[in-house]
């Protein structure tokens, strides 16, 4: 378990590539609109963590009223714009009446249904802290997704697409029956997606998704569908690294996870994960003032993740300080070194064959396996494998919402909910490389233990020998249960219009080991004490109707929130330790704004200002000090984030339009982050260390993202648009462990060195250039005997037309750090780079 | 037309499920055949004596075309070696600095090598030859870089045989510096004995013990702190150490590779002192483990008495009721000879559990001196088990004779003996089964209770 710790909080996984899909649907408005308007397919947020995707709300939830929320996700989705700053758990997400948001860590799981654009167009979205009348919501924003059968439009939907992004091809289909005379409504959809490599070489992709509704109108009063919908996905994976590693292999779409064996690309780090959903709806409407919608869901599945594992060998991963030139002292020789490497770019891919190699010819002896005196186990041990950390999910929810209009001008909504998620998290053997076992030993605790039974991860199993397929390392459980009930009275005038709500919420979870390991004898096995929290929300708000076309809205909320599982089990791997006062956030947002609404132009601006107090995260890594794995729990970290929003879009003539979004935000730390730091092969307080923190920017987002674009629609059903991009304000995540007193003191002030430990990096500003284009072809026009309307779409997109390879989208300071010479170039940042050139061509045949 | 309608759906539907037949993505990877080791049979031109001669007592890079070959000797799974390759030829050994600190997973203990030579420097660290890349201007090499090792160390076949060569202290000299040796018949100094350890495992700190054989001749052996068995206390006993020869500066040094190349086995150091030999003793008989004899637990003492051979019980050995269950064995008093205690005759119709391999018994008191067993064997021979000092549970392995040194007190605890059986079969038919015996002239106050075999 430890193991699986270091290696993954060794930075080589910290942050996943997740890259956006940038085609955008617009969600036609009526059926009219449909007949006119040309439909792109938007491609799903294709994400290889759900813990790593920023927002990944992007295109599936774009709304086509608001134009800055299309440009944010359409436009901006490739430099992992973040809307407001915020992090993903800032927004929420309904399906067909559940909220669909992880309670391990509040990011909506977007990955549950990709592939399924074409059964997700019944969509509302509404951002910042507007009223919704299905949820209270939370500062970002919130969305809703209605896929039930009847809200499916009647159609036969076949279409192909050929991209080059993290796939190279989509399958998709899709038949609705709509609702019929008996009141029943079907809807299924399938697609396949696939690539023996996408953009990033050595990331394969192997994607299926189905989804299938069935809903009975029984009156005008009650109806209930049941739907169900799974994205088994498996794909390889890429990773962000040193700026050494994207100069020796020539290109910034780098991959150190892949290598060849016998001659095939093999990737190490394959991604897994299949989760099916079931949700029951019920929606009981006596009248056209009251409406209660009822659902309950229930999901389970699994989420895979593979990775190389070592015993006692040094790292072989090609990332790995040690392996490159730079560790070389000798200029000469590193020279060399170099000149080989570009020579023969397979030196920095991973070597099976020697990994192979080195296992098929390994005999070992094991003594006294499974704790039995002489019980010794000889043959070919495993010094290298692949392992498996594996999340088995379990979760449950049930929701009610009332919606009800008390008079002519007030209406309620409000709602119960409840939800369950168990979380089952273990690392399995994948692959023995070669070898015939491996032996469940932490290899870190042996050392810094040695002849102690400290490095059994598995107390009744000493020396337990693996075979693939056996679990190791550490097995736990993470339970949460999370009641809630929330009121809302809105109200609605001639020129104003009003509301507030509430929330209430009690969540409660904890850790059950199902191991104990030697580190932590007492305290690893079993459920640990149950963290509660009570928490609150009070939103509110209103717009002024100047006329139909002028509103102007403010609206302010202020809440609290429980901290996440991560945040507060220090080493959830090993121990059921926790920090030492867990604390809810508490956040204060307001935003105020412009709408103008009329058949030219159609423009929003707004501002917003939020301040988050009290937040807290944990962060693991390799100390050098220490020569040990560390845990900073991170805890007194408070946030704001203010900026503006502009987004307008103007007919010009005839069929020319223009479209101008501008976000312009500062996002930045307000306060001096506590540490606590913590061994993990030891549960002392090491100490407590105060961070510097104070205005350090939040990273991974450009804080200043414009879009310029003009686009022309023609009455001959086609249309092509263009679009300038600019981003600016990007910074790097930094490491909070150099700004510690520990960190500078012995370095002069002023110097170029402090600066450069300090110092937050910022990334150069970045332009791009956007394509799109589409035609709509109908059938029956060149066929004059088909009976019904068949069309044909085509649409085009094409991204970074300009080839710009430079755009950074995101990195950070890795976490280790050379505090003996302040050297911030011995574990240099990481870096993520943007696609290149990249395109999503779909032909779609609709009846 | 209908037929435009059917030929488009046909159309669709052979697209869809051609596309989706292309769609394969295979992501399963057979295990790779073991690829049989290869040897390059390079010219070799230079032995390892002679390779050692082009030092000239300052460090320099060597020109010429020479190549060498060898077998790998040391091993740093162990995590002694570090950053060391050391080889040897017949003519004798020399090792090589190189920045890697998991040899033994390309360069095993067993591989045959070969060096092209020429660019490596060659140095001295305290005398002892070294090669590697580069001066370290203190008079020997700098390591060579992990990506280089392969320039210069080329691979051969491995599991080559290597027999380490049977040696004295006293006859070991420079020439055998860097080759694997074997030293029969040593043992760690009495200081130590059992009570030091390897190295500082808790500073990680290198540490010297000392070796020495049955003439007072002694040899320093040098263990890193970061070695994996740095913590282990050195063994009591005597017996054969496999290591490799190193100087320091003008003395000896020994380099270990693993723990278990230290047998020292014989409970019977130089000097006649019994020590016992505990490798993880048992704390409890086990399961399926059965009486030695009729009345082994000693609660029907005349049961017991009736197994004895003629010459019966000794006199100063009783019942007690105080055993670790029921009743116990008991021997107090200050015996004037090595005594028999008692003697057992097997039973005719004694059944013990297939492939025994072990007896135990349990003991609880003090004597100055110890106990020593015989275990009756295949045609009348016996095997002899010397308890030799006891505090705790011990495992006891047999010896060449009865020797009654060391001192019993378990601290008022039952402590187990166990004694290893292997290669000793109960069943054949003799006259005798089982002896305990004393030592003589020395106080005895002990119980002994639960006599079985499992």
């Amino acid at each position: 378990m430890v193991k699986q710790l270091f290696l993954v909080m060794s930075f080589s996984v910290g942050i996943a590539y997740a890259q956006t899909e940038t085609d955008t649907i617009k969600v036609p408005q009526s059926d009219e609109l449909r007949e006119n308007q040309l439909i792109f397919d938007e491609a799903p947020v294709v994400s290889l963590d759900d813990n790593d995707v920023s927002q990944g709300i992007s295109s599936q939830l774009t709304a086509g009223r608001d134009p800055f929320f299309s440009s944010a996700t359409f436009n901006w989705g490739a430099a992992r714009f973040r809307i407001r700053g915020y992090d993903n758990n800032s927004f929420v997400t309904y399906m067909n009446g559940v909220p669909m948001d992880g309670l391990d860590n509040g990011n909506s799981s977007f990955f549950l249904w990709s592939g399924l654009n074409d059964v997700l167009r019944n969509r509302e979205s509404s951002l910042g802290l507007r009223p919704t009348t299905y949820t209270f919501g939370e500062v970002g924003g919130q969305f809703n997704i209605d896929t039930r059968a009847s809200k499916q439009w009647k159609q036969l939907r076949v279409g192909y697409a050929s991209t080059n992004r993290n796939y190279r091809n989509r399958l998709m289909a899709t038949y609705n029956t709509g609702l019929t005379k008996s009141g029943w409504a079907f809807s299924l959809s399938g697609s396949r997606r696939w690539a023996k490599e996408g953009y990033v070489p050595g990331t394969f992709y192997d994607g299926w998704s189905y989804f299938a509704s069935a809903e009975k109108i029984f009156n005008q009063k009650h109806s209930l569908a049941l739907t169900t919908f799974g994205a088994p996905t498996k794909s390889g994976g890429s990773g962000g690294v040193v700026q050494e590693l994207y100069d020796l292999a020539g290109t910034h779409y780098y991959n150190p996870y892949w290598g060849y064996q016998e001659g095939k690309k093999r990737n190490s780090r394959v991604n897994l994960s299949h989760q099916p959903t079931f949700i029951l709806t019920h929606e009981y409407s006596p009248s056209n003032k009251l409406n209660i919608l009822s659902a309950v869901s229930y999901t389970f599945g699994i989420r895979k993740q593979s990775g190389l594992d070592w015993y006692n060998v040094s790292d072989p991963r090609p990332e790995y300080y040690r392996n490159l030139p730079s560790y070389l002292l000798n200029e000469e020789y590193r020279n060399i070194w170099i000149d080989r490497i570009k020579e023969n770019p397979e030196m920095i891919q991973v070597d099976w064959a020697r990994m192979y190699d080195v296992n098929q010819n390994n005999i070992e002896t094991i003594k006294d396996v499974d704790g039995i005196s002489g019980n010794d186990v000889t043959g070919h041990r495993s010094r290298y494998i692949i392992e498996q950390r594996i999340t088995k999910v379990q979760r449950a929810n049930l929701n009610t919402i009332i919606n009800a209009t008390l008079n002519e001008n007030l209406s309620f909504t409000g709602g119960l909910s409840y939800q369950y998620l168990k979380n089952r998290l273990y690392k399995e053997i994948g692959d023995l490389l070669g070898g015939e076992f491996y032996v469940n030993l932490n290899q870190f605790a042996e050392r810094d233990f040695p002849g102690s039974n400290a490095n059994q991860n598995d107390l009744n199993r000493p020396n337990q020998i693996l075979k693939e397929g056996d679990k190791y390392g550490y097995d736990y459980e993470m339970i949460f249960n999370k009641a809630s009930a929330w009121g809302q009275i809105s109200g609605t005038w001639s020129h104003v219009d009003a509301f507030l709500s509430t929330e209430l919420s009690f969540t409660n979870y904890y850790r059950n080991g199902l191991n104990r390991n030697g580190l932590f004898q007492d305290n690893s096995f079993g459920k640990s004490d149950k963290q509660k929290f009570f928490n609150f929300g009070v939103k509110g708000g209103a717009t002024y109707k100047i006329n139909g076309r002028n509103y102007i809205y403010a609206n302010g909320s202020y809440s609290t929130k429980a901290p996440y599982f991560n945040d507060v089990f220090v080493s959830p791997r090993t121990r059921n330790s926790t920090v030492s006062n867990p604390e809810n956030e508490k956040i204060a947002s307001v935003e105020s704004g412009y709408v103008l609404n009329t058949p030219r132009v159609k423009a929003r601006l707004t501002g917003y200002f939020t301040k988050f107090d009290n937040q807290s995260r944990t962060m693991t890594f390799y100390h050098d000090d220490y020569r040990n794995f560390v845990n900073y729990s991170l805890t007194n970290i408070d946030k704001i984030h203010f900026g503006g929003e502009l987004g307008v879009e103007a007919k010009i003539y005839k069929g020319f339009s223009m479209t101008l979004a501008a976000a312009m935000g500062r996002y930045f730390n307000t306060s001096r982050q506590n540490a606590e730091v913590t061994l993990d092969n030891s549960s002392e307080i090491l100490q407590n260390e105060l961070i510097y923190s104070k205005y350090f920017k939040e990273g991974g987002t450009p804080q200043t993202a414009a879009t310029l674009g003009f686009n022309y629609r023609s009455p001959k059903y086609w249309f092509a648009s263009v679009n300038l991009n600019y981003f600016d304000d990007m910074w790097l995540d930094y490491n909070p462990l150099r700004r510690t007193w520990a960190a500078v003191e012995e370095l002069p002030n002023p110097s170029d060195t402090y600066d450069q430990v300090v110092q937050q990096e910022r990334l150069k500003a970045q332009l791009t250039l956007d394509f799109f284009g589409g035609y709509s072809w109908k059938l029956d026009k060149t066929f004059k005997n088909m009976k019904k309307a068949h069309y044909i779409y085509l649409n085009v997109g094409v991204n970074n037309i300009t080839n710009n390879k430079n755009l950074i989208t995101g990195g950070y300071e890795q976490l280790r750090y050379d505090f003996e010479n302040a050297n911030v170039n011995k574990f240099p940042s990481r870096y993520f780079y943007a696609y290149g050139t990249n395109y999503f061509i779909n032909i779609t045949y609709k009846l | 037309m209908k037929n435009i309608n059917s030929l488009f759906k046909t159309l669709l539907v052979t697209l869809v499920i051609s596309t989706l037949f292309s769609s394969c993505i295979k992501d399963k990877f057979d295990t790779p055949q073991p690829k049989p080791d290869v040897d390059p049979n390079l010219a070799v031109n230079m032995t390892i004596e002679e390779l050692k001669n082009l030092y000239k007592g300052k460090t320099d890079t060597i020109t010429g075309d020479y190549i060498i070959t060898g077998t790998v000797i040391s091993d740093d799974q162990q995590g002694n070696v570090y950053q060391t390759l050391i080889i040897q030829d017949a003519t004798g050994g020399v090792g090589f600095r190189v920045q890697r600190s998991d040899l033994f997973t390309d360069f095993p203990f067993g591989r045959k090598v070969y060096v092209k030579l020429k660019g490596l420097s060659i140095g001295a660290y305290n005398n002892l030859i070294q090669l590697g890349l580069g001066d370290d201007g203190q008079g020997s090499v700098n390591t060579i870089g992990a990506e280089f090792v392969e320039d210069f160390i080329v691979k051969g076949p491995r599991n080559q045989t290597v027999i380490p060569k049977e040696i004295t202290i006293a006859e070991l000299s420079e020439k055998y510096q860097n080759t694997l040796i074997k030293l029969k018949d040593v043992q760690f100094i009495e200081s130590e004995a059992g009570v030091a350890t390897y190295a500082d495992a808790v500073k990680k700190l290198s540490k010297s013990t000392k070796l020495e054989d049955c003439s007072g001749k002694t040899i320093e052996l040098r263990t890193s702190g970061y070695a994996k068995f740095a913590g282990n206390v050195v063994p009591q006993g005597k017996g054969e150490v496999v290591c490799i020869y190193q100087i320091f500066k003008t003395s000896n040094q020994l380099l270990l590779n693993k723990v278990e190349d230290v047998k020292l086995e014989d409970t019977a150091r130089c000097g006649g002192i019994v020590v016992p030999v505990d490798t993880t003793a048992p704390t409890q008989p086990g399961a399926g483990a059965v009486l030695l004899f009729p009345g082994a637990d000693f609660e029907d003492f005349d049961l017991f008495k009736n197994q004895l051979n003629s010459f019966g019980l000794i006199a100063y050995a009783t019942q007690s009721p105080n055993g670790k269950s029921g009743s116990a064995f008991a021997i107090k008093g200050t015996p004037t000879e090595n005594d028999y205690v008692f003697t057992v005759v097997p039973s005719a119709n004694a059944k013990y559990p297939a492939g025994v391999t072990k007896l135990s018994f349990y003991v609880k008191g003090t004597s100055a001196s110890s106990l020593s067993l015989n275990v009756y064997g295949a045609s009348g021979g016996f095997t002899v088990y010397n308890v030799g000092n006891l505090s705790n549970n011990s495992l006891i392995k047999s010896s060449a004779s009865n020797a009654y040194g060391g001192a019993i007190d378990t601290k008022n605890n039952w402590v187990l003996v166990t004694l290893d059986l292997t290669g000793v079969t109960l069943n054949d038919p003799t006259d005798k089964l089982f002896a305990l015996k004393v030592g003589k002239n020395s106080d005895y106050d002990l119980l002994i209770d639960d006599i079985k075999v499992w």
